[in-house]
């Protein structure tokens, strides 16, 4: 079939190779270090001959090289599932006691649908926590493990989340209006 | 007939001050695990930012004229609004407030299915088409039929043919690796790619949803094997 993946002049091919890596994920494969270099090492140690300095130079023991060349390529790997990104969101703290933490989590935009979930405080730690503060929350799962990641308010969009100025709702309510 | 790759696109009116306000609103995401971008056309008012979310099997592309998103994998889960294409909407909301943005006047999808074929069948499909009236030649090693539908708001366009080996590179079509699609090496059978264009002032996530069901709709009526 034709090539045809460009829908307008203005709109380019996405080509993922070219792009900078931020931050590297865990590695999913391991190898055993080269063995058989060490073996030869030990050899020289264990023999009465002095262990020469070729041995020790070739080595690739001794080379910076040695550890990003061998250690992730190989035959023997190990392998992890990777971690699935199921679902994201957007929160506002509602409240907090001693070890829970109460968010607004806005589950459909379009409607306003927000949902409050409950959390132990101990996953927000080093964020400064007080009523009104945005979070991002992300949630991923592998085979019977689940993760929470929690990110700061910079990838909220506040305008998202209704206004609640309390002390304005109050004060105008009718509740608290004076009879004469 | 399984979708395998998915395109879409919301087109806005020109933001003359993108360059100036796009990173404040990206930045944020650069905590995100095993995220890569690239920035081109740097320092002109074409710039325009690559972001590749390689755990979600996602790439956004910003710029000035308009947004897209490329995704590998089932499309089910980009029906959910907070699900992997969070992003996607998060920064469209947030470009939607820049001061130079006036509105969307357009919103399209790009999907690619491909239905795998045994390859004595799909040689059998090759000698007599059973989609082609005229064939000027004995045996096909390829073909592809196109076919396009205009009304006053969309434009429709319905690609299909032989699906080779050779179609995994031409279309890019597995660009994150992923198992969803790790079949398609090597496989033999049937490709339709499908594309959708609609005038939309107002796009979201309920009317990306309808597109993709229609996208759907049109893939899976279409009855391709013999």
């Amino acid at each position: 079939m034709d090539k045809d993946f460009n829908l307008s002049e203005s709109r380019d091919n996405f080509k993922l190779s070219k792009s900078t890596t931020i931050a590297i994920s865990e590695e999913n494969e391991f190898e055993p270090v080269d063995f058989y270099q060490k073996e030869a090492v030990i050899e020289g140690v264990m023999s009465s001959k002095p262990i020469s300095d070729d041995l020790l130079l070739n080595s690739k023991y001794f080379q910076n090289e040695y550890i990003p060349d061998r250690v992730f390529k190989g035959h023997e790997i190990v392998s992890f599932t990777q971690w699935k990104n199921f679902e994201n969101v957007s929160a506002r703290l509602v409240s907090y006691f001693d070890e829970e933490v109460v968010l607004e989590c806005l589950i459909d935009r379009e409607n306003s649908v927000f949902e409050e979930r409950a959390f132990r405080s101990s996953l927000f730690e080093g964020f400064k926590l007080e009523v009104g503060e945005f979070f991002y929350l992300r949630f991923f799962e592998r085979q019977n493990e689940e993760r929470i990641e929690i990110h700061g308010g910079d990838l909220v969009r506040k305008e998202d989340f209704a206004k609640t100025n309390f002390r304005d709702l109050i004060s105008k309510s009718k509740l608290f209006d004076k009879k004469d | 007939m399984l979708i395998r790759k998915l395109q879409f696109n919301i087109d806005y009116f020109h933001i003359l001050t993108f360059r100036e306000q796009y990173k404040e609103i990206i930045s944020p995401y650069f905590s995100f695990e095993n995220l890569s971008y690239e920035i081109e056309n740097e320092n002109t008012i074409h710039e325009r930012i690559r972001l590749v979310f390689n755990n979600e099997k996602i790439a956004l592309f910003i710029r000035k004229e308009g947004i897209s998103i490329v995704f590998e994998g089932d499309v089910t889960e980009l029906k959910d609004q907070n699900g992997v294409m969070k992003p996607f909407w998060d920064i469209f909301e947030r470009i939607k407030d820049f001061q130079g943005y006036s509105k969307s006047h357009r919103h399209s999808i790009v999907v690619h299915s491909v239905e795998l074929l045994e390859q004595e069948k799909y040689e059998e499909i090759l000698k007599t088409p059973p989609y082609l009236v005229l064939n000027p030649f004995k045996n096909l090693t390829d073909f592809a039929c196109v076919y396009e539908s205009k009304s006053q708001e969309s434009e429709y366009r319905f690609h299909f043919g032989a699906y080779s080996n050779v179609d995994l590179n031409r279309h890019d079509l597995s660009p994150f690796k992923t198992k969803h699609n790790s079949d398609l090496k090597d496989g033999t059978g049937l490709l339709i790619r499908c594309e959708i264009k609609k005038a939309e002032k107002n796009p979201g996530f309920g009317k990306f949803k309808s597109l993709l069901n229609e996208a759907e709709k049109i893939c899976t009526e279409y009855k391709l094997s013999t």
